[in-house]
């Protein structure tokens, strides 16, 4: 009987300190990374955009997934910097659940065709001829990237080069990629 | 970090501010009363905080500064120019505060981007733009225009740039000058 009583005890504490325990980790996550983290309850705002290729991108489709979406310019240095760490992401975690967006800003479907061939990249690339996803996201400078949860919510920004491809980002990632939707 | 449009911006700031500081046509006639009380608001701000103006009635002189876009290359200069001049003001007791129509979100990450120190507040239902009467004619944004309100909460002094131009960005010397006169006048 004793041995079930603490069985028990420790099945609650532990019930109890996880989600706290998980939340530092998550702070940790994104103090090392240098990123700003949002409220439970900032929505990342929804948008409908077409991709370089032509086919449709929203982000309600993309519901269940994390995403990572990162604002960028072929004539940004640090953004060409960090599209190769983008690929990389897309290919290691993509078939877990983790999806990356490139929103270009403001440039023809044509360069960034050429770009996305020269350099091998095969995630979404998506357009912004007219700035309108950007303003939403109230990007002014590039790059800019953000994380998203399975469930929509907005978990962090950063604004700048990041070390995406880090130890403590795909910790993050597979974190959110262990969260129900 | 590359700043979108950063070739725009720097024209606009290279020939602007000096224009805007020396050109008087930014004084207008006014649109609201001076010395009366100025229209309070009560607004959620990027850093997730519920800004009014009231709050800071007998501590502080109040800047409010309306912009149209974060998204847009002269507002954001405008901002940055109040972000630079930040000092200047808090060393006169001035709390600057910036509303325009841009959601929270959008505004949180305007603010890691320009580095400011003051509040920025969103008004998406546009009612303290309406209520300052700055509302632009696409009825979506702010015009650009500035508000001096002294500690008891009166409109002392205000700049409205909206039809000034759109590459005007307006200096802190005209408002500092009008700061430092309402402090003499006491």
């Amino acid at each position: 009987m004793r041995s079930v009583i603490a069985y028990a005890t420790l099945a609650a504490v532990v019930a109890l300190a996880t989600p706290a325990a998980a939340q530092i980790d998550h702070a940790e996550r994104l103090r090392v990374l240098g990123l700003a983290g949002y409220g439970r309850n900032d929505a990342a705002p929804a948008f409908s955009t077409v991709m370089a290729d032509g086919r449709r991108l929203s982000l309600s489709a993309l519901r269940g997934k994390v995403v990572l979406l990162t604002f960028w310019a072929t004539w940004c240095p640090p953004c060409r910097d960090e599209m190769s760490v983008f690929e990389r992401l897309h290919r290691d975690l993509g078939t877990s659940g983790l999806v990356v967006v490139g929103v270009n800003a403001r440039e023809d479907p044509e360069p960034i065709i050429d770009y996305a061939r020269a350099n091998g990249l095969s995630f979404a690339l998506a357009v912004d001829p007219d700035g309108k996803v950007g303003a939403a996201y109230g990007v002014v400078a590039l790059p800019t990237t953000f994380v998203i949860a399975r469930d929509g919510r907005a978990v962090a920004r950063g604004v700048g080069a990041r070390a995406w491809g880090s130890d403590s980002a795909r910790s993050l990632f597979r974190a959110l990629l262990a969260e129900d939707d | 970090m590359t700043t979108i449009r950063r070739r725009e911006a720097i024209k606009l700031l290279g020939g602007a501010v000096v224009a805007a500081a020396t050109v008087g046509v930014v004084d207008k006639a006014a649109a609201l009363e001076l010395g009366k009380p100025a229209p309070d608001f009560t607004l959620p701000s990027a850093s997730s905080e519920t800004i009014s103006l009231k709050q800071y009635r007998g501590q502080k002189i109040v800047l409010v500064e309306f912009f149209g876009s974060a998204s847009a290359p002269t507002c954001m200069s405008n901002v940055k120019v109040r972000g630079a001049d930040t000092q200047k003001f808090a060393d006169l007791n001035v709390q600057i505060i910036a509303i325009s129509s841009d959601s929270p979100f959008a505004l949180k990450t305007y603010a890691d981007s320009v580095k400011i120190q003051f509040p920025l507040l969103s008004d998406q239902g546009l009612q303290t733009i309406r209520r300052y009467e700055v509302l632009a004619p696409d009825n979506v944004r702010a015009l650009r225009a500035f508000f001096l309100i002294d500690e008891q909460g009166m409109l002392r002094k205000q700049w409205l740039l909206g039809l000034a131009g759109d590459d005007v960005v307006f200096a802190s010397a005209p408002i500092i000058a009008a700061v430092q006169e309402l402090k003499t006048k006491r």
